[in-house]
């Protein structure tokens, strides 16, 4: 994680009196994969729109590979893609008809429109018009679309939503592919386990600002309760503190008699974290 | 501005409007009510020359022949020899507008200085053609009886109400100039309905959004305002083939398409904009027609007042003059330069209006 592919100074996004971006400050290493996470309409995607250059900040500034985006959006658009929110393809072309729409715009080779159906399974659906498609079918050609000018920097707004299990995971895998390849990755999700299983840092926000920003694993460590479950041979659970002496010495006793069927760590999940933080479940 | 990505978006809404049925109606309405016009309104432009049908009996052949040639083409005039009886009937009945009978052979009487009786036949309120035969009946006697005639007469047929009152209608025709009419519809259905659904639906659809990450708006509105162009180019060109009419100056004619289109489009793509979908556009769509095609169809009628005012201060106003002009190969409306300049005027104030407001809007995103 050399220099900040994604620097974020104070930045504002209001409209009128809703402040969607309430002076957010983060920066993303290359090669990184940054989440954002908050409940519903905590400025994520408004986040994201700023900063892919779609909507003009109220005031802070924000960087994409050492370039404002603001005043030097050209220089930026090449560099990037998104995955939309919203399932934004052209209904009545064929699947391979929008890449290779697309991949004339970006300049990209013909060839990469095969590479990238393969890629998300949709080979044999390519002929039809989008709008036979599925909604998971829409999202891997959604997540191909973004992959065809090689971005250097992938925003990925909500991007395993509508996606069965299976395909979430190959996504997820897909997702932590391009970040070894040095790819700079910064997705929004509302699923905790995947945030945490991908993300190298991730950042709260809650009504435009942020809450927290570290590690899944810190910010599980931090808020997590520090004490384990210990379940014995009778079926009896006993709950020890990781930090009592006291508790140190049953747990010794009961290791020693062969009590112990399980013991079940209390770290936090990042949804506790979330719930904490955000005041509200998902 | 990218020219390539320009044409890369332009090629593919041409190949993505024809397959919006919102988008194959818009085109052919216009096309259908030119064609309704063409075949059911009274075809030849107005001819001016009189017409008269003169029916003469046998003996007095020499007259008719006489007539004929002292006429020349001041009279539409046809010749029928019928005996004494039937002439007269034949005037009777309406069938013809002038009947001359003779008692004698006239040429040997005129010529041996008899003083042969010509008897002639004129319907009571006959037109304008039987009087103008009738009176140069006496004329033709004298020039067969060997006297010169004092003066040579040219009749001219001279139209009433003022210089060039209505010269379009009287040029093309009523139903030419409404094929004309059309065509400025169709150029109006395509610039402030087609152009903006496209960009409607691309707004509506949020694909937008996907081609500004790369593309730019200026781009997006070129290669829709190219879509526009081509699409009246295409659709205009089979009106005038179903219609087989076709502008005696072409260049002046596709001129006029053309940047009538551009002055539009400019608008329709600023209107379409306040839209946030397409189909709010379809329903509201129809009332910015009205001022488009008014002017148009008035333009022909020369209207004096506000209405003149209306037509020489609007791009579809003096785009029909143009379009009068071109179909015609006269010109009927002058100040041409006065026309292509308004358009011209339109064409800016519609697209600088247009980048101001997606400068605008671009800060509130
Ligand atoms: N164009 C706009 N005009 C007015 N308010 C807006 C606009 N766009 C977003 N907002 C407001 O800004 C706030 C943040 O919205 P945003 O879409 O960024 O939320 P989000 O975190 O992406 O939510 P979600 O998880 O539901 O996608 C919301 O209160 C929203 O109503
Ligand atoms: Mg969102």
């Amino acid at each position: 994680m050399s220099r900040a592919m994604v620097e974020v100074e104070g930045l504002r996004k209001h409209y009128g009196p809703v402040r969607a971006v309430d002076g957010i400050s983060f920066s993303v290493g290359a090669g990184e994969v940054f989440g954002l996470l908050g409940h519903n309409g905590a400025g994520k995607s408004t986040t994201i729109r700023m900063l892919t250059g779609r909507s003009r900040p109220t005031g802070g500034s924000a960087r994409i590979a050492g370039h404002d985006v603001v005043s030097e959006p050209e220089e930026i658009k090449p560099l990037i893609n998104l995955v939309f929110e919203d399932q934004n393809l052209y209904e009545r072309f064929s699947g391979r008809d929008n890449l290779a729409f697309f991949a004339r715009l970006y300049e990209a080779p013909a060839s990469r429109v095969d590479e990238l159906l393969e890629l998300v399974g949709l080979t044999g659906a390519a002929g039809r018009k989008v709008k036979t498609y599925s909604t998971g079918m829409k999202q891997r050609l959604l997540i191909a679309r973004a992959l065809i000018n090689r971005p250097r920097i992938l925003f990925l707004d909500e991007p395993t939503r509508g996606l069965d299990p299976t395909s979430a995971r190959e996504l997820r895998n897909l997702i932590a592919d391009l970040s070894r390849r040095g790819t700079t990755v910064l997705l929004t999700t509302h699923y905790m386990e995947e945030a945490d299983e991908l993300c190298d840092r991730v950042a709260f926000l809650s009504a435009g600002r942020i809450v927290a920003l570290d590690t899944p694993r810190e910010l599980k460590l931090k808020r997590g309760e520090r004490a384990a479950t210990v379940i014995l041979r009778s079926r009896e659970e006993k709950t020890i503190r990781l930090d009592d002496p006291a508790d140190a010495t049953r747990l010794q006793g009961w290791m020693v008699k062969g009590d112990i069927v399980a013991i079940h760590s209390r770290e936090g999940t990042l949804e506790d974290v979330f719930v904490e933080l955000a005041g509200r479940p998902l | 501005m990218n020219l390539r990505r320009m044409l890369t978006i332009f090629y593919k809404d041409a190949r993505d409007a024809i397959r919006d049925g919102r988008v194959l109606v818009a085109i052919a309405v216009p096309l259908a009510i030119g064609l309704f016009y063409n075949a059911t309104a009274d075809g030849d432009p107005e001819d001016l020359t009189p017409t008269a049908d003169v029916a003469y009996t046998a003996q007095s052949a020499a007259l008719a022949e006489a007539l004929r040639e002292s006429l020349g083409g001041a009279v539409d005039a046809g010749f029928k020899e019928a005996g004494a009886g039937e002439v007269r009937a034949l005037v009777e009945q309406g069938e013809a507008d002038v009947g001359i009978i003779a008692a004698d052979d006239l040429l040997p009487a005129l010529e041996g200085g008899g003083r042969p009786e010509v008897r002639v036949l004129l319907p009571e309120g006959g037109g304008a053609g039987g009087e103008l035969v009738a009176s140069a009946i006496d004329p033709a006697l004298r020039a067969l009886a060997g006297q010169p005639a004092p003066a040579a007469v040219q009749v001219e047929p001279v139209p009433v109400g003022g210089e060039d009152s209505a010269d379009a209608l009287a040029v093309l025709g009523f139903d030419t100039y409404m094929v004309l009419a059309s065509v400025v519809f169709l150029v109006g259905m395509i610039a402030v309905f087609v152009v903006p659904i496209l960009l409607a639906e691309e707004t509506e659809k949020k694909t937008l959004d996907a081609l500004v990450m790369i593309s730019s708006y200026p781009e997006v509105i070129g290669a829709k305002t190219l879509v526009g162009v081509l699409y009246t180019v295409i659709s205009v060109t089979l009106l005038l083939g179903m219609t087989q009419l076709r502008p005696e100056n072409l260049p002046l004619f596709a001129g006029t398409v053309v940047l009538m289109s551009l002055a539009l489009v400019g608008f329709g793509l600023l209107f379409g904009g306040f839209f946030r979908n397409a189909n709010q556009l379809n329903t509201w769509g129809g009332f910015l027609l009205i001022p488009v095609v008014a002017p148009a169809l008035a333009a022909g009628f020369e209207p004096a007042g506000w209405m003149g005012a209306l037509v020489a201060a609007t791009p579809t106003g003096q785009g029909m003059r143009l379009a009068v002009n071109g179909m015609s190969g006269e010109e009927v409306f002058s100040d041409p330069a006065l026309s292509f300049l308004v358009m011209a005027a339109w064409c800016a104030a519609g697209f600088g209006a247009l980048l101001l407001n997606l400068r605008y809007r671009q800060g509130r995103s």
